[in-house]
Order: structure tokens, then C-alpha cells, then sequence
């Protein structure tokens, strides 16, 4: 629920059961051959190529889509709403010039796919990506998470933002119960945490103006 | 799969479940409030489930397992956390079915238990009654103890992962021969936990202790780790408790 899009499942890249979705492209029969078998190649190659611990060791999964009765594009979709973070595509055109393209989950559109990568490179190049991707995906949920907290200082401003847009709101509060318990009731949002972090600055309970220690992190929960 | 994915602006919590649905992640099953995961779901737990265990054994961890059924008394002696779980349990009292002619299989009522089994929310109180007998003096300390188990909480009102009456976790439970050792406990796996949900999940999380009035039942205090949706909920998604002294 963090990176997921409307196109399907976004998943980190090192979580993501299957790392890369081999997708073979062909229309004759002797086509099917000869990609299948570079295919096969590609999926050995990416699977012996050394991670290290960013995979506490383990190998990079990849699937080899090579079922007949589905086209292309269906399969680009399937491995999509699953996802599997890099799909890798090749066709006899690519295969007459001993090239792939790839496809970043979390980068859709055609303009993101990468073009002409040589088959010999692609497993370090796929590995890249993939930590690339890792790292952009937390970043954009931090940069998300970031730009929904907000310092309020008043009740009624409270009120108004918990409703829309929502988010953290960082407010004081007098640190009871009876305060925190009036608050839920009339705007069902909790106290998630009283956050660690920078120096606390004491100020005024939004609520009943009594002293607090700091501010704390308010927002509606699952 | 060919099915359309609900768009998150039309309908977020729509556009949740297609995803849980378009992915294969897991479904409702026969059983109310009880999901299924499905493949594609549990290799992805397995992964989650792997590395972090990497972390706990890393952190001189072992894991164990303890019985999945807990004696009623063993929860009424914890005042605090039975009050907690109470709404929420699955309650055993017959242990054998019978088969009557015309009414096929009944519970049998010859078969009722002396004291009822709790299906465990969670398994403080049948571990810390295990320690009991583990622990003779600090020389045994610390026991750093990690379970993977399956835990019930009857929940009236379900949603897929989220919260479904039966579902997957893992629970440490450490015992230490000081408080400052303790305390050191709790937050060195807050720790573990934010790694795991940043550098593993991608997902940024703030971290601090909860307000007495979400803290755990019977916790002392409670520190957990906090994440945002993109609805801009929050969601709570890890927990590590200091509980005191243990009678």
C-alpha cells in the first residue's frame, strides 16, 4: 500500500519474490527457437551473477515466461500486476543484434524502457537497476510521507486538515488521557507515536492550552 | 487478470483489494475472516520471513516453539492483558464430535474440558510460565527467544493483511537479568524493525514510544514503528514492549 500503483503490486526489489521476468517475443516457429534459447541463456547468466549481501546472498529469481498460449502483451500485464520489478524483453530483433530491452516496474511508460542492452552486460545491468529502483522507491515514500506532516497549532485547524488531505499532524498535547480519548471521539484520529528524534520544544496543548513537553505525531489509522 | 484495477482516486480502498485480488496475494476463504494466502502471497512472506530472521539471529537470537492453545487461567492471572484480548478470543471447551444418527456430527458433551483453551492472541503468558522453569537465577539470563507462529483474534470487521482473525507474526520474547539490559532489548529491536521496513520494505517509518492510551496491554511501555499509506493513514507496522518484572 506504500508503492503500489493503478497499474498493480509495486514490490521492492529486495522482497520481490521473482527479481526479473524474462518475456520472449516471436511469431515463427524457428524465431521461438532461437529466442527462447538466448532467453534461456539470459536467465542462467542473470541467475549466477553475484549479488552479495544486498540479497543477504541469496541469487536474483528469474522467470522465464515461455508459455505458448498467451501473447506478449498479456504477460507484460501479468508480470506488471504481480510486481516483479524488471521485466527483460527480447525478439529476434533484439536477438540480431545480441541486445535486450528492459523495463522498470516503478518507471512505467514506454519512454522509461531501456533499449539495446547488450545480453552480455544486462545481469550488471539489471542488478543496478534494481538497487536503483530500491532506493527510489523509498525515497518517494519518504518525500510522500514527508510533504502529508505538518505542524498545526490550533484545534479547529486540526479539525479541518485531519478531514482533508489527512496525513501525520504534529501537535501539542497535554499529555492525558482524557485529552487524547476527546480527540478520537471527535476526530478519530489516535496518537501513532510521540516521535524520537530532535530536541522536543515544550508548547500549548491544542486542545485545553495546558503545557506540553512536545509535539506528537496524530493521524487516522488502519 | 485481466480484470481492470479500481483507480486509488476513484476508490482507495477498492483499488487495495484489486490489487491483493490482481496480484495474487491472497483471497477470502471459506472461513469467515480468514484469508488465504495465495502463492504469489506466501513466497513474498517467505522473503520478509528470511531476511528478517537473518536479523534477529544476527542479533543473538534462536527460535522456538511454543503450544498455539493457552489455559484460561494462564490469562486471567495477567489482569491487564486478558482485559486487552478478552473480546477478541477463540475459546475451546469440547476437545470430540460425535456422530448421532439423523443429526450427523454433534460436539459431544461427554467431551467438554475441565478448564477452556485460549487459541493464543499472542503468547506472553504461556512463555513466561515456560521461563519460570528456565530461569533459576541470572546465570541462565538472557533468554533471547524468537517464535514465527500463527496468532487468532477474533475480529468483527476484516479487511485482507490488514486485519483477518487468524494471521502470520513473530513474536521475541527476552528476559534479563537488568532493566537497563531490558530496556536496551526493546530498543535495539525497534532498530531491527526500522531497518527491515526502510532498507528492506522501502518504506520510511517514524519511531517512538506509544501514548499510555495505545501502549500494549500490560506493557510498561511500548515503542513501535510507524509508516503512511498513500491514503495518508497511518499504519502501525512493527512493536517492541518493555514489560518490567516478571512475577
Amino acid at each position: 500500500m506504500t508503492h503500489s500503483d493503478d497499474q498493480g503490486l509495486v514490490l521492492p526489489p529486495r522482497l520481490a519474490p521473482i527479481s526479473v521476468a524474462i518475456v520472449p517475443i516471436y511469431r515463427k516457429e524457428e524465431e521461438r527457437q532461437a529466442v527462447l534459447a538466448a532467453c534461456r541463456t539470459l536467465a542462467d547468466a542473470i541467475r549466477a551473477h553475484p549479488v552479495g549481501d544486498w540479497l543477504h546472498h541469496e541469487p536474483l529469481t528469474v522467470k522465464l515466461d515461455d508459455r505458448d498460449h498467451y501473447q506478449p502483451g498479456y504477460k507484460f500485464n501479468e508480470w506488471e500486476t504481480k510486481g516483479v520489478p524488471v521485466r527483460v524483453e527480447l525478439g529476434p530483433k533484439d536477438l540480431a543484434n545480441n541486445a535486450c530491452v528492459l523495463a522498470r516496474r516503478d518507471l512505467p511508460g514506454r519512454e522509461h524502457k531501456v533499449m539495446g542492452v547488450p545480453l552480455a552486460a544486462a545481469p550488471a545491468r539489471i542488478l543496478e537497476m534494481l538497487r536503483a529502483m530500491q532506493t527510489d522507491m523509498f525515497e518517494r515514500a519518504r518525500k510522500f510521507r514527508d510533504a502529508a506532516t505538518v505542524e498545526v497549532d490550533s484545534y479547529d485547524e486540526f479539525k479541518k486538515l485531519i478531514e482533508e488531505p489527512g496525513g501525520f499532524l504534529l501537535a501539542h498535547w497535554d499529555g492525558t488521557r482524557e485529552t487524547e480519548e476527546r480527540i478520537a471521539a471527535e476526530t478519530k484520529a489516535t496518537i501513532r507515536c510521540i516521535p524520537f528524534g530532535p530536541a522536543k520544544k515544550p508548547g500549548k496543548c491544542i486542545v485545553t492550552g495546558n503545557p506540553s513537553e512536545g509535539r506528537v505525531v496524530f493521524a487516522k489509522a488502519y | 487478470m485481466a480484470e481492470k484495477i479500481t483507480s486509488r482516486s476513484s476508490d482507495y480502498s477498492q483499488w487495495y483489494l484489486d490489487i491483493v485480488k490482481g496480484a495474487g496475494l491472497a483471497e477470502n476463504s471459506d472461513v469467515r475472516g480468514c484469508m488465504v494466502i495465495k502463492p504469489h502471497g506466501y513466497a513474498l512472506w517467505e522473503r520478509m520471513q528470511r531476511a528478517l530472521d537473518r536479523m534477529f539471529k544476527d542479533t543473538g537470537h534462536v527460535n522456538a516453539y511454543f503450544p498455539i492453545f493457552i489455559p484460561k487461567s494462564f490469562l486471567a492471572r495477567e489482569e491487564q492483558m486478558a482485559e486487552g484480548f478478552a473480546k477478541e478470543c477463540a475459546v475451546i471447551t469440547h476437545y470430540r464430535l460425535k456422530a448421532v444418527p439423523g443429526q450427523g456430527l454433534v460436539v459431544d458433551p461427554e467431551a467438554k474440558l475441565e478448564e477452556e483453551l485460549i487459541v493464543r492472541p499472542t503468547s506472553e503468558t504461556i512463555i513466561w510460565n515456560t521461563y519460570r522453569n528456565w530461569i533459576h537465577s541470572y546465570r541462565d539470563l538472557p533468554l533471547l527467544i524468537n517464535q514465527w507462529a500463527n496468532v487468532v483474534r477474533w475480529e468483527m470487521r476484516t479487511r485482507l493483511f490488514l486485519r483477518t482473525a487468524e494471521f502470520l507474526w513473530q513474536e521475541g520474547h527476552t528476559a534479563h537479568a537488568t532493566q537497563e539490559e531490558a530496556e536496551a532489548e526493546a530498543r535495539q529491536m525497534l532498530e531491527v524493525y526500522r531497518t527491515f521496513a526502510e532498507d528492506w520494505m522501502a518504506m520510511p517509518v517514524l519511531t517512538g514510544p506509544k501514548s499510555e492510551g495505545q501502549k500494549f496491554p500490560g506493557a510498561v511501555y511500548t515503542l513501535c514503528i510507524e509508516a503512511m499509506m498513500q491514503d495518508r493513514k497511518a499504519l502501525q507496522a512493527g512493536t517492541s514492549h518493555f514489560l518490567a518484572e516478571s512475577s
